[in-house]
């Protein structure tokens, strides 16, 4: 059931762009793979380990630049810049991981607020190395096996592969020790500890990932576009990945890519409203939050429930001493 | 053997003394109950003792290693477990996946062989699966495995997070009144498992209320009152310390007039 499900996903996923065949379609397309790659890093900090981090968006920056500054300064190819821009992003990432220790909630939040205004007014000022308000214009398309991955429908495919993959990454890390040890960390810190769990080790090793999966995107958002200015790195856009994350089903991989399709093309879909576009889409939103706290994915999952149905399970009764309970709470090892 | 010692445990909490010169002393194997009115600083010791606060002064030793302020994820390693007054389990998760995380400190695979889904790390998946199925069987929650964990009643809960620390392969477990709140059947169910518990070789410390539970499973009893140790022995013993009978009750003389 599963599994044709998601080959059903994928298949749409492949056929989509001979669907919908107009290039600017192709680039929406690019966008979605593309966002959707920086949600799945946010699902790291915030969907598992409940770090509400705001900087995504900078870190999505930090990739984008690292990127582009080699391949157009340098010369080195995409091949060099796009593990380069993981790396750098996911370094600042850690070290972002640092005031974790001490802050949570809306602390840790502004924190990485300021995090982020630093970075866009670094690549805004810094204009020897970032080039300013500028922005780095002319960067190379990328080269597959010698094919160049040069319009929109081909850099779909080619972004594609990349979410496909770090999806698989993503959901090997949730159901692994390391996705434990994180969701452990967002229930309960003390617990998670008193369990054996080194929170601050896996705080940081969050942070890493979720700016590494953002370094990747936007070194791939660079190589697609063309050009990048430091007005695409705002904290408006880092508000957007959050609306991504928790409007798809915070904590979920499929989740997460649901809301980042859905948080892409609604403006295209909503965009016979006019003028009353952003009211009704900041209206749905809301409306969402208040009706869906677990998001688009935890109402399928509500739906696919009722549908097969749970299984029914018999909860005894709490504190009615006259019953017997033994078998309810047998006690174990009689094997 | 001697598995834990603390040597004139203190901590102070600006003018308060809520542990005052303790000297515990828990032999390996053995069921030992800290009891005392409120507020004596039964909690505070677990929590000093499990890494969660940091003693004023003191020392503590655990199997002969000095453990003082080291962080409680390392006690853990080292084999000390302990369980909630308030309950704390990660009420999201499922039953299963809360006793998995017991297992975090003693499996070891790294994100390279996660992420490629490497034979060792499948293979380590595996035995954290199964012995968290089994420790659910020990404390009668493998039926619900799937649920989570928030979706339990009161008196599971306390066995979800009793199960949660067994997972970590503990010698030497806390509990902080593992009875309270619970209905005299399940408070029986506990005394069972404690018992079993022990049997397996783990020591018990545990703080608690209930003096049915404290005189039947001790083997010896530590009685706190304003942080300091007041008195300790048997449950016999205790039962017919004066001391301890005035801790509880207060001073004859107080009453009369």
């Amino acid at each position: 059931m599963k599994f044709i499900l998601i080959f059903l996903i994928l298949a749409f996923a492949i056929v989509a762009p001979l669907i919908w065949t107009t290039d600017y379609w192709h680039h929406l397309m690019v966008l979605a793979a593309i966002y959707a790659i920086v949600a799945l890093g946010l699902n790291f900090t915030l969907g598992l380990t409940g770090q509400l981090s705001l900087a995504q968006a900078a870190f999505w920056g930090i990739g984008a630049y690292t990127s582009a500054l080699l391949t157009v300064r340098h010369e080195l190819s995409f091949w060099i810049g796009l593990p380069a821009a993981a790396a750098v992003s996911a370094l600042f990432g850690i070290l972002l991981g640092f005031p974790s220790f001490k802050l949570s909630g809306h602390y840790l939040a502004m924190t990485t607020i300021g995090f982020g205004i630093i970075v866009r007014l670094v690549l805004q000022n810094e204009t020897d190395l970032t080039g300013g308000a500028d922005g780095i214009a002319g960067i190379p398309a990328p080269t597959l096996l010698g094919f160049d991955i040069d319009d929109n429908r081909k850099f779909y495919y080619f972004a594609l592969g990349f979410l496909i993959l770090l999806s698989i990454v993503a959901l090997r890390v949730q159901h692994s020790r390391a996705g434990r040890a994180f969701q452990a960390i967002r229930e309960n810190e003390m617990a998670a500890s008193a369990t054996g769990v080194n929170i601050n080790r896996y705080k940081l090793i969050a942070f890493m990932f979720s700016a590494l999966y953002a370094g990747i995107a936007g070194s791939l958002y660079a190589h697609s576009a063309g050009y990048i200015s430091p007005d695409t790195f705002s904290f408006d856009q880092s508000v957007i990945f959050l609306v991504m994350l928790v409007l798809g089903g915070s904590g979920s991989v499929y989740g997460t890519l649901l809301g980042a399709i859905l948080i892409t093309f609604l403006p295209e879909w909503l965009r016979f409203l006019k003028s009353y576009y952003m009211a009704v889409y900041g209206a749905g939103v809301l409306l969402m939050m208040i009706f869906l706290p677990t998001g688009m994915w935890g109402l399928l999952e509500m739906i696919h429930e009722r549908i097969i149905g749970k299984p029914v399970e018999v909860i005894p009764p709490l504190d009615r001493p006259g019953e017997p309970r033994k078998a309810e709470l047998s006690v174990g090892a009689k094997k | 053997m001697e598995i834990l010692k603390t040597i004139q445990l203190s901590k102070h909490f600006g003018g308060l003394k809520a542990v005052d010169k303790v000297d515990l002393s828990i032999q390996k194997g053995e069921i030992r109950a800290l009891i005392g009115p409120n507020g004596s600083g039964k909690t505070t010791i677990l929590n000093i003792l499990s890494g969660i606060y940091q003693p004023t002064e003191g020392k503590i030793l655990f199997k002969g290693m000095d453990i003082t302020g080291k962080k409680p994820h390392i006690l853990v390693e080292y084999g000390m477990a302990r369980t909630f007054q308030n309950i704390r389990l990660f009420p999201e998760l499922t039953v299963l996946q809360n006793v998995k995380v017991g297992q975090h400190c003693r499996t070891k695979s790294d994100l390279v062989s996660i992420i490629f889904g490497l034979s060792g790390a499948r293979k380590e998946e595996r035995h954290i699966e199964e012995k968290a199925m089994q420790v659910l069987e020990f404390v009668g929650l493998q039926d619900k495995r799937n649920r989570p964990a928030k979706s339990l009643p009161y008196g599971q809960q306390r066995l979800l997070e009793l199960a949660r620390a067994l997972a970590t392969e503990p010698e030497l477990l806390l509990l902080d009144e593992p009875a309270a709140g619970l209905n005299p059947h399940e408070t029986e169910v506990l005394d069972d498992l404690l018992i079993k518990i022990r049997n397996q070789g783990i020591t018990l410390l545990l703080v608690e209320h209930d003096m049915n539970l404290v005189m039947g499973i001790s083997d010896y009893i530590t009685v706190l009152n304003f942080g300091a140790k007041i008195a300790q022995g048997t449950p016999e013993e205790i039962q017919n310390n004066p001391e301890v009978i005035e801790a509880y009750l207060g001073k004859e003389e107080v009453l009369q007039t």
